[in-house]
């Protein structure tokens, strides 16, 4: 149990390590305006990609020492030791809807299928209802921010009805 | 007296009709925020910054001010009756607080919460009216090389002093430096790290970081990593008041509570933990009735949410006076600043110092509206946690992914809020602090920009940075910063081998 854990730890070291790697070598390709800047748009991203690959560096053995991270506390209840990955998936889905659907189908729609299956991924089961309580607030929310402060919100294919 | 002046001009302002109730839904909003679980006032800010298109900077920074005092006192009230510390800096109070609660004292406790938060809160904004332009009239003199040194000094103490490793508060700096560097670079227009995306030309939008860190983050590890407990509000019998003799066991609490959270609030300590753990740990030290603490002593509420306001009055000084951030909210107040061309820094009393002054009045007028909102209206706020958790977070979620889509209109950033929210949940689950990176984000190109601009000033002399006096004093402070832990760990554990 104690190995699996690490894993996860040095997965996330690891990623900090190519994210320093990654800034690294954009940086050496970087296509530089001639100027005649002393200190050009190079210097501060080898700056930063190095001190992501210490940072890395120094978590690696930190991790492998046995020193892990402590998962933050919520306030929404009791921290679990393995991750349910059904419910973050159903979370994770139901908040990657909004980007296919808010231009194609327009705003009310993309809110309230993605109110709509956070809520269910969150226990809310009781389908008509929280199907009638998510439109109701997408629709609030659509007129409160479109109508009453201006923000322009994609009305979608709700337009054609409007 | 030239401050004074300035501070009645302020009042004017703030006492408008129209920014009177700004600031009224200011409070009403951060006190909802504080009180609701999950969402804290670097969040609800962030969500109304689309509002900085149509509003006056006055009105809305009004606004914003108003939720941030706000949201302190909402997190106080479901500290004391719920054992949930709404806002992280109400996690001490909810030590005794709680536990008075359980004693059937939950008005008592709840009282002196508010009446201290409101007491520090006055004062805290009373020395910043006074010592932030004087500030702010020095730094003016204060050159690139300085501020480059300030800003590492802000990146190493929010890195180190939040979470509970250095090296995590660390990585999350670095990945927010990293998110800071991506688009055209300022000075040269050269491109860095968009790998021929158009959409990242322009830079990644704050706001769209910010919201997609705390909401979708806090929702994805929610889902995958807690389960649900119930939650149990202690009912609160009779009403809001203190006897007198809870009065005189909290006066000395409340002051010594301002006195500590101002000045940690002024140096970039990372937020509200430290100060109202240390106000905490003086309380219990000077009490004549140690044996109450961890049983319901009333200090140990009195104190840390002194300490606690006193703080965020504190944080607005270098915010106005600097420009600089030393929070997760003062740095979103900064994007609203940024998003009216309004120029943060020593510069900002003497360019746009009516807004400044009616928003330091406005303080004032928010600290009085929140003492007559809460105590009255305490149970009011309670009910609001009825509100099924299921439907809390699918609102939180859906006002998050709005909130990225409309700086832009672009789908673009509702796939990089995806991502970043994704960050979000690694870095609670392997207990990284969130804020260093929204710090690292936000100070990142400014601190860039002032290392190249002292370095092109001097000719091309690296030595330039450290070759004023006052850079050489805080790299004497950074290095203590870094150092001085390690020792103490050090001596720390040779103890602990013996």
């Amino acid at each position: 149990m104690k190995s699996k854990k690490i894993g996860g730890e040095l997965a996330f070291a690891g990623s900090l390590l190519i994210l320093g790697l990654i800034v690294i070598f954009d940086t050496s390709r970087m296509l530089i305006p001639v100027g005649e800047e002393t200190v050009g748009p190079q210097v501060f991203p080898y700056l930063v990609g190095g001190f992501l690959i210490a940072i890395s560096v120094g978590l690696f053995i930190q991790v492998l020492r046995g020193n892990l991270g402590v998962p933050e506390g919520t306030e929404f209840g009791e921290v679990i030791d393995k991750t349910d990955f059904k419910s973050l998936a159903m979370v994770a889905g139901s908040m990657a809807t909004y980007p296919v659907l808010i231009e194609r189908a327009g705003f009310i729609i993309a809110t309230t299928v993605a109110f709509f299956g956070v809520s269910y991924a969150f226990g809310a089961t009781k389908l008509a209802k929280n199907l009638a309580i998510a439109l109701i607030f997408s629709a609030i929310v659509y007129f409160a921010f479109s109508r009453g402060l201006g923000v322009n919100l994609p009305a979608g294919i709700l337009k054609v009805l409007a | 007296m030239n401050s004074f002046n300035s501070l009645m001009d302020g009042f004017a302002g703030a006492l408008t009709l129209n920014n009177l109730l700004f600031g009224l839904l200011g409070t009403i909003l951060g006190t909802l925020v504080g009180v609701l679980p999950g969402i804290g006032p670097a969040l609800a800010i962030a969500l109304l910054l689309p509002i900085t298109y149509t509003v006056s900077p006055a009105s809305a920074l009004i606004m914003f001010a108003a939720i941030y005092y706000g949201a302190m006192y909402g997190g106080s009230t479901t500290s004391i009756l719920l054992n949930t510390p709404g806002e992280s800096g109400s996690v001490i109070t909810a030590l005794e607080g709680h536990q008075m609660a359980k004693r059937g004292r939950a008005g008592a406790a709840l009282a002196t919460a508010a009446i201290g938060s409101f007491v520090a809160g006055t004062i805290a904004t009373g020395i910043l009216a006074f010592t932030a332009p004087s500030l702010a009239e020095w730094a003016i003199r204060v050159t690139a090389a300085d501020y480059f040194a300030l800003m590492l000094v802000a990146f190493t103490t929010v890195g180190t002093l939040l979470g509970n490793s250095m090296l995590r508060g660390m990585a999350s700096l670095g990945v927010g430096l990293t998110i800071g560097l991506i688009g055209a670079d300022l000075q040269s227009g050269a491109v860095r790290l968009t790998f021929g995306n158009l959409h990242a030309i322009d830079g990644i939008e704050t706001v769209t970081v910010i919201v997609s860190l705390f909401a979708l983050g806090e929702a994805l590890y929610i889902a995958g990593r807690a389960k649900a407990t119930g939650w149990s509000v202690i009912p609160m019998k009779g009403k809001a008041m203190m006897t007198r003799q809870d009065l005189k066991r909290s006066w000395k609490p409340w002051l010594r509570g301002t006195a500590i959270g101002f000045p940690l609030g002024v140096i970039p300590a990372g937020g509200s933990e430290v100060p109202t753990f240390l106000s905490y740990a003086t309380e219990k030290s000077l009490s004549k009735n140690k044996d109450e603490f961890g049983k319901g002593a009333i200090e140990g509420v009195a104190g840390p949410e002194a300490a606690n306001n006193a703080n965020a009055a504190g944080a607005l000084v270098p915010l106005l006076a600097l420009g600089l951030p030393t929070s997760a909210t003062a740095a979103v107040v900064l994007v609203a600043f940024q998003s009216y061309n309004i120029q943060t820094g020593p510069l900002l009393f003497v360019t746009n110092p009516e807004i400044v002054w009616t928003l330091i009045a406005s303080l004032f007028v928010g600290n009085t509206l929140l003492l007559l909102l809460n105590l009255p209206l305490v149970k009011v706020w309670v009910k609001l946690l009825n509100i099924p958790r299921p439907y809390l977070f699918s609102g939180i979620t859906a006002f998050a992914l709005m909130g990225a889509y409309v700086s832009n209109n672009a789908t673009f950033d509702l796939w990089l809020a995806l991502g970043v929210g994704v960050i979000g949940f690694a870095f609670r689950r392997f207990g990284v602090p969130i804020t260093p990176l929204i710090i690292g984000l936000i100070l990142g190109p400014m601190a860039e920009l002032q290392m190249r601009r002292a370095i092109q000033i001097s000719g091309g002399e690296v030595s330039a940075l450290w070759a004023t006096s006052i850079s050489k004093i805080l790299y004497l402070v950074l290095f203590t910063v870094i150092v001085g832990p390690m020792i103490w760990n050090f001596k720390k554990k040779l103890a602990l081998k013996k």
